[in-house]
């Protein structure tokens, strides 16, 4: 009794919200072969764009434009090649909550080490006069 | 841990329980690797915001060939490792050899070519701590040895990846090899899968980050010698 109970509830947790139940509960759903050729040939595309914008001199917009494609990228292996896609809300869950942490990290690093010219313009803060200082 | 006459480990209820758990505990494990890269991703950022140009020319020194050339070897090896999986939870053993197989390969020929990156900049005095050699612009020596510094960490904790992701394939092909895997339970291989595409997830950062900031510069950039 106190089985059954339990397993139906880790059931309904589990079960995916965007998913009604279509057909069996095992219709686990790896990749079709032609979506996994779909996403090789992005990727290989993405690669490629990879090193023919990096050859291109785009300024400051470099590196964004390198990221933007790498993210891309990722965000193809990790929805299909790592099931992401198919898999239910606890997993994804801890997937999202994995990057949201990482964006803190880089949040709160660059937030510091990115603002400390500004800072150093604040005479309060930095002046060898004591007065400035004072202020 | 499953018995021999049930696919189920004794402390789960089903087969889709059991099959979930490792997914999170995978994932959650992936989490710790996220975080762990993505520290060092955040000392680059630092790093190269203090030193712009000499991460551009020391990064001038790279083989943008090689690395393309490995970035292209991890993509193939994840394709062919989604292929052992689905072939896994078909039940084809022989294809799941097969592709697994077609990922170590591909996965020790990326670790070849880094061997030879490695071997060249040993050449060329690009390690710090063992023979940094500076010989373009002094100004641009302090910045450039730190690019080479978080380079070899970035790509040699990469490299150790690797190795520990063909050490483990080669468990997972042995265990596939003795039959051990049913499309009721194929638990590992598909762990093993969600691992072997997070290190060429990282892989995708690193490529750019690190091999093409100075693609655009003319020849010579200035950092050769």
């Amino acid at each position: 009794m106190a089985h059954e109970t339990t397993h139906e509830t880790i059931h309904e947790t589990t079960r995916p919200a965007g998913h009604p139940a279509n057909g069996s509960d095992h219709a686990h759903h790896s990749i079709s072969a032609t979506t996994c050729l779909m996403v090789f040939a992005a990727l290989v595309i993405g690669t490629v764009a990879t090193v023919w914008t990096a050859s291109m001199d785009l300024g400051a917009l470099n590196t964004p434009v390198a990221l933007a494609i790498a993210i891309g990228k990722a965000t193809l292996i990790i929805l299909y090649f790592m099931h992401v896609l198919y898999s239910k809300w606890l997993t994804r869950t801890v997937v999202i909550s994995s990057f949201f942490f990482l964006i803190i990290m880089f949040g709160l690093t660059f937030a510091d080490y990115f603002t400390r010219e500004k800072t150093r313009e604040i005479p309060s803060l930095y002046s060898s006069d004591p007065i400035l200082k004072q202020q | 841990m499953s018995n021999a006459h049930s696919p189920v480990a004794h402390h789960f209820y089903t087969v889709e329980q059991q099959k979930d758990s490792a997914t999170i505990g995978m994932w959650l494990f992936l989490a710790t690797e996220i975080l762990l890269f993505g520290a060092l991703f955040t000392a680059y950022a630092v790093y190269r915001y203090r030193f712009p140009d000499a991460f551009m020319v020391a990064s001038s020194r790279m083989d943008w060939k090689m690395g393309g050339l490995n970035t292209l070897f991890l993509i193939i090896s994840s394709v062919t490792m989604v292929f052992a999986v689905s072939s896994a939870e078909k039940g084809r053993r022989g294809g799941l050899l097969g592709f697994l197989a077609a990922t170590g390969f591909f996965g020790t020929l990326f670790l070849v070519v880094k061997y030879f990156e490695y071997m060249h900049h040993y050449h060329d005095r690009d390690v710090p701590g063992l023979n940094f050699h500076w010989t373009g612009a002094p100004e641009l020596a302090n910045g450039a040895q730190m690019f080479f510094f978080l380079y070899f960490f970035m790509t040699g904790l990469h490299a150790l990846h690797m190795l520990v992701g063909l050490g483990l394939l080669i468990w997972i092909f042995i265990t596939a090899y003795q039959g051990k895997y049913s499309p009721e339970y194929y638990n590992p291989v598909e762990m093993f899968g969600l691992y072997w595409h997070f290190v060429d997830l990282v892989w995708i950062f690193l490529f750019p980050l690190l091999y093409l900031l100075g693609a655009h510069l003319p020849p010579g950039g200035g950092g050769h010698h």
